[in-house]
């Protein structure tokens, strides 16, 4: 995934239950997720579109829960977004601001109602491609946070490339603290700190990967609707709830509807967000407005419904 | 006979204000620790049933435990209490108001245990979300 993940198991076997974390997470890139590697499950499907193939039941759940997701937002979140991924290719060495054309080529594509699954196999249409590239690192925290059942570990916090489990209990204190990145900041600044138990975060930022051409700068988080960088009043969104996916999911999803139109998307799977705008308001749904505090005298925490 | 001696060698003093001075140096942090918020954890038959932030308790309520003997708790913000038992020595209630962190009340007949725990003090993340 290309990702750093870094992990703190408070148990005994750390070291062992570490080791078959790092193992789980390559099986799920080869075997499930990545469109990179050849004969992943996304691979095939999307080289045999318009037609079934048989897939791995855990990729069936993830495309099922995905497409869930799309229906809620009205598409602003789409699995079906390859196309437009690899056309900007922003990450890599390769990034470039497509012509107009490609992006509307490419966009033609885009419909996650055009995806079908029948029993243990999956069709997407002809010609389009499916990208789980955002829901990856939080699909990863749901099977680590397996692993840890397994092991009856009391405790840990992990980070797969910032998207987060904290899990089980915080043997040192009451709850788990979590940082906030700061948007504005270097990647070790963060704004505001999060008592939460046992949960997955995930955050969604402009600041992350970027690209820049002719004076612009591009961010990653594609909108499905123009083709272009979502163009959001927000500097970032972190979602708190009790699945990895979905707090990838809908991180990116509310990254593109902004504030005022996330909330009812978040009710919807008893998620909670901090929602950080280019002005520094710090907004926070109702259920986490008594775990927060701010860190940094720049943002104002805005106590949102 | 009079004795021109002060009462205090300046020693003496010296030694008094060292003192002081560590009386001070080993309190402090019990006094800064008061800051911290404390969190109520509710336990049934060793197991944990509730979390409550008393700090974050806007209003007052009760909490019947559902036990044999009858358990009630009462939740106020910053502080929690058994307030009344159907148990026979009724200690929990003699236990009386709970707030700081350590702070423990049990009830035997009934197998419940409320302990104050203290929220780590905000200064330092556990881990960074981006």
């Amino acid at each position: 995934m290309g990702t750093v993940i870094s992990q703190s198991i408070y148990d005994s076997d750390a070291q062992k239950i570490a080791k078959e974390i790092d193992t789980e997470i390559k099986n799920l890139e080869n075997i499930n997720l990545s469109w990179r590697i050849k004969d992943s499950d996304i691979n095939r499907i999307n080289a045999n579109s318009g037609n079934f193939t048989k897939v791995d039941d855990r990729t069936i759940d993830w495309i099922k829960t995905s497409i869930d997701v799309s229906k809620n937002c009205n598409g602003v979140f789409d699995l079906t977004v390859g196309p437009l991924i690899q056309l900007w290719n922003i990450g890599s060495d390769d990034a470039k601001v497509p012509t107009s054309d490609e992006l509307s080529s490419a966009l033609k594509t885009i419909d996650y109602k055009n995806v079908i699954i029948s029993g243990n196999e999956v069709k997407c249409g002809k010609g389009q491609n499916l990208d789980l590239g955002a829901i990856g690192k939080g699909v990863a925290c749901d099977q680590i946070a397996n692993i840890l059942d397994n092991k009856n570990v009391k405790g840990a916090t992990i980070s797969v490339g910032g998207s987060i489990l904290l899990y089980g209990k915080n043997p040192n204190a009451a709850n788990w603290a979590l940082g906030i990145r700061n948007p504005i900041g270097k990647a070790d600044d963060y704004v505001a700190i999060l008592k939460l138990d046992e949960c997955f975060v995930s955050t969604s930022g402009d600041y992350e990967r970027v690209f820049e051409k002719d004076g612009i700068s591009y961010h990653h988080i594609l909108d499905p609707r123009t083709g272009y960088p979502a163009k959001s009043e927000l500097l970032s969104v972190t979602v708190i709830c009790n699945s990895g996916l979905l707090s990838d999911a809908l991180s990116t999803a509310c990254f593109i509807l902004g504030y005022e139109n996330s909330i009812s998307l978040l009710e919807k799977y008893d998620a909670q967000g901090v929602f950080i705008d280019k002005d520094l308001n710090v907004y926070v749904t109702k259920g986490i407005q008594n775990r927060i505090s701010i860190t940094e005298p720049n943002f104002k925490l805005v106590k949102g419904n | 006979m009079k004795s021109n001696k002060p009462f205090l060698k300046r020693a003496d003093i010296i030694l008094i204000v060292i003192v002081i001075f560590i009386c001070i140096v080993l309190f402090l942090p019990n006094f800064l620790n008061r800051n911290s918020s404390a969190v109520a954890v509710v336990y049934k038959n060793g197991k944990e049933v509730q979390r409550i932030s008393l700090d974050s308790v806007a209003k007052s309520y009760e909490i019947n435990l559902g036990t044999e003997p009858a358990n009630i708790l009462l939740v106020e913000k910053g502080r929690i209490c058994y307030k009344s038992a159907t148990c026979h020595d009724k200690l929990c209630v003699k236990q009386g108001w709970l707030s700081k962190s350590g702070d423990t009340a049990a009830c035997l007949p009934s197998k419940t245990l409320v302990v104050i725990e203290g929220q780590s003090s905000t200064d330092e993340p556990d881990i960074i979300s981006y």
